[in-house]
């Protein structure tokens, strides 16, 4: 379970790459031109990331073919989607340089910057 | 007996007198550590007299069983005639009830809170490996960080193995060289100060009982005095303009960016402008020292006494009415 890591991003990464769709054995193929790798490993990769949700798949005579669920992009914005709304569905514990600020805050934030004698909001 | 009803009276006390005294002496945020001192202090007195409490209910229990009218001596001595009158194992069945809800009460809390830090630990991970995805194996950026395209600035820390920094491509073009290495230094400050432990054990308590201001507004709080904790160890080592520099650049523009609403706020939010402040202008530290200190004695100095006199057996009913 531990290891998601390199794995798993390198095949999702692949089937971005191939527009969001491909075979074990395409994915398998495009990867093993850069890395010694077995074709189950890659097999298994995919089917980790099928039953966590990631993917999607059809049969297709005897093989698979297996879908990206979200594109990269809208990946990445449920992404940033998450960590924006913490409390909601998501009870990631995570830590804001800068969290999502209301208008008063940022209202408060030029006050407090046009008190300092010398210094200018940006 | 009488014990466990003023530790149950001790924690009422500071479940309503504590949390806008609190907020109070730790608003400036000028010892921000200490300040976090006291709002965990406090939740633990309170958790602590609950725990005690229902303990000594159960021990007096088991003693007097079968002796109700000893039982009932002490704060209650004026129910002793009813007893007598008969009504004793009515009583002993009632208190029998109190006790078995009171423990069964706290096995439940207990086990909530345990529940939802578990949740904490399992979204975090899945978080962490959807920003790795999300990364795109790319070489990760600046102190290890993974730099993520969106549409935000943004940048923020997730604990756990691997501990993960996320920084948004717009963040990371907004901020100079000395900016990043203040803003990564903060977040490095969360992860070696085990910022997000502390986070997540307040945020389940404030998940499980979520009508005790003490908690929900505590861990509010604890969640800005985390940040400033972090911000001065940032300025220590950068300046403080420096992290103020990188506060703005991700905080100003962020609000006219375009087609990026800004998100109604979550408790991240909270305290940009205090932030900014205390670093620009720092709050009187003594005074801080002074008030806050007070107010961490007074919650140790009460339970202590009430330990004292258990064990010296002083009747503790009087000297509570003389208190």
């Amino acid at each position: 379970m531990r290891v998601f890591g390199e794995l798993e991003t390198v095949v999702m990464d692949q089937l971005w790459s191939l527009g969001g769709t491909a075979t074990v054995r395409e994915v398998f193929e495009r990867l093993n031109t850069d890395r010694a790798i077995a074709y189950t490993t890659v097999l298994s990769t995919m089917d980790n990331l099928y039953r966590k949700g990631h993917l999607t798949r059809d049969r297709i005579g005897k093989a698979h073919r297996y879908q990206t669920v979200l594109s990269h992009a809208e990946h990445s914005a449920a992404l940033m989607r998450e960590a924006l709304s913490i409390g909601e569905d998501s009870e990631a514990v995570l830590t804001h340089f800068v969290g999502a600020m209301s208008e008063d805050e940022v209202a408060r934030l030029y006050q407090v910057m046009n008190k300092r004698p010398g210094s200018s909001a940006r | 007996m009488s014990t466990a009803v003023c530790l149950l009276a001790y924690s009422m006390v500071v479940l309503v007198i504590g949390p806008p005294l609190l907020s109070q002496v730790t608003a400036s945020g000028a010892i921000p550590r200490l300040g976090i001192t006291v709002w965990v202090t406090s939740m633990a007195s309170v958790l602590g007299a609950w725990l005690v409490a229902a303990v000594l209910f159960a021990v007096d229990l088991h003693r007097a069983w079968g002796h109700i009218d000893m039982l009932l001596a002490g704060c209650f001595a004026a129910l002793r005639t009813l007893a007598l009158g008969g009504y004793g194992g009515y009583l002993q069945a009632g208190l029998a009830v109190l006790t078995a809800l009171t423990l069964v009460a706290l096995g439940v809390l207990g086990a909530r809170v345990l529940a939802a830090l578990r949740r904490g630990r399992i979204h975090t991970r899945r978080h962490a490996e959807a920003a790795q995805l999300a990364a795109r194996g790319a070489p990760r950026g600046p102190g290890g960080s993974l730099v993520v395209d969106a549409p935000h600035r943004s940048v923020y820390c997730l604990a756990g193995r691997p501990r993960t920094i996320v920084i948004t491509r717009p963040a990371l073009s907004a901020l100079d060289e000395g900016q990043l290495a203040a803003v990564l230094a903060h977040e490095q400050a969360h992860l070696s100060g085990r910022h997000h432990q502390l986070l997540a054990l307040t945020g389940a308590l404030a998940k499980v009982l979520p009508h005790l201001e003490l908690f929900t507004q505590g861990s509010v709080e604890i969640a800005r005095l985390v940040e400033m904790c972090a911000d001065d160890v940032a300025a220590r080592r950068h300046s403080g303009d420096t992290v103020v520099g990188a506060l703005l650049a991700l905080a100003l523009p962020a609000q006219t960016a375009p087609g990026s609403p800004a998100p109604a706020l979550g408790a991240a939010g909270l305290g940009v402008a205090d932030r900014v402040e205390r670093l620009l202008d720092p709050p009187n530290r003594t005074q801080a020292w002074l008030y806050q200190s007070l107010v961490l004695y007074g919650l140790l100095v009460a339970p202590l006494a009430l330990a004292a006199m258990i064990i010296t057996q002083v009747p503790l009913c009087v000297t509570a009415a003389l208190g």
